[in-house]
């Protein structure tokens, strides 16, 4: 069981403290705690697993070296999923480079009419008891395409912002861009994976497992 | 996004679905202007279509976390351990 947030963070802040005083153990220690979080960042941001090591390395190997400097300001886990970041982004920026960008694609989301009236009718509510429920094997696969499907930028806000926990401004300071541009994309990103959710409950084996026992989303 | 103020400056009693939903990340996060947060209340309370898709957007982050939660891989695990002793040293 994960021990709560502030024995976390309490914990944290001690093997900072030695870490910093060049104490390896205790970076070690951090490390262990904190590299299957780094490790996924990396791999969900670049969809790719070679990079996503190389990643995880480099970040880990800055924050060493950078650890002195850490004061403390935000939580050690955002400090590190910002170095992370940074170096996704960056070769996120030369794969770009590399190949120009074409036309970006629209993002699924609700339709509306000429009056701004939603066209979607309610549908099966599957957001109900979504902390409690074990998570089925084959939504969790639909959500990892969708979330691969959407545009780097966008993606890197979602992941940053909702599963990471950063907030706007860590995330701006980051990516380059201003707040209400990263929350544009956070709600279209939104909108998009609740689409992909929606559509692998209109499945017909997907209404058959909801309906049966209940026990998985 | 449109603005829903009407000529006066105010928020009109009722606002469009497309508004609503374009709201979404303001409202959740509780940063409208209250009479704005009002209108959006009341806007969920009486229209069952954006009531689903608010309930269902509310559920994506948590979802998604679970959804995308990763466990290194043992052997990436063990390169990473002999990389960080190899090159923290005297670092």
């Amino acid at each position: 069981m994960r021990p709560p947030v502030n024995e976390t963070l309490q914990d944290d802040r001690t093997l900072v403290e030695r870490a910093a005083g060049r104490d390896m153990d205790a970076f070690e220690q951090l490390v262990e705690r904190y590299r299957s979080k780094v490790y996924g960042l990396a791999l969900r941001m670049m969809k790719d697993r070679g990079e996503a090591e190389e990643i995880m390395q480099e970040t880990f190997l800055s924050a060493w070296q950078n650890l002195p400097n850490f004061r403390g300001d935000s939580a050690f886990g955002s400090w590190l999923y910002r170095i992370c970041a940074n170096y996704a982004l960056m070769r996120l920026r030369r794969r770009k480079f590399e190949a120009p960008p074409g036309e970006e694609p629209a993002l699924p989301g609700p339709r509306f009419d000429s009056e701004g009236t939603i066209l979607t009718l309610p549908s099966y509510d599957w957001s109900r008891g979504t902390e409690e429920k074990a998570l089925d094997r084959e939504l969790g696969r639909a959500i990892e395409q969708a979330t691969e499907a959407l545009p780097d930028d966008y993606r890197t806000v979602f992941l940053l912002k909702d599963v990471e926990g950063l907030s706007y401004e860590e995330i701006a300071e980051v990516t380059r861009a201003s707040v209400p541009a990263i929350k544009s994309r956070l709600h279209r990103a939104r909108l998009a994976l609740r689409e992909a959710i929606e559509a692998f409950y209109k499945m017909p084996r997907a209404r058959v497992q909801a309906a049966g026992d209940g026990t998985a989303l | 996004m449109s603005d829903p103020s009407d000529k006066t400056g105010k928020t009109p009693e009722w606002v469009s679905c497309k508004h609503s939903i374009d709201k979404l990340v303001e409202y959740l996060d509780g940063t409208l202007a209250p009479e704005e947060q009002r209108a959006l209340d009341r806007h969920f309370k009486l229209c069952p279509p954006c009531l689903d898709l608010l309930r269902k957007y509310r559920a994506v982050p948590k979802l998604c976390q679970r959804a995308l939660a990763d466990e290194v891989p043992e052997e990436t695990a063990g390169r990473l351990t002999s990389f960080l002793r190899a090159k923290c040293k005297g670092c």
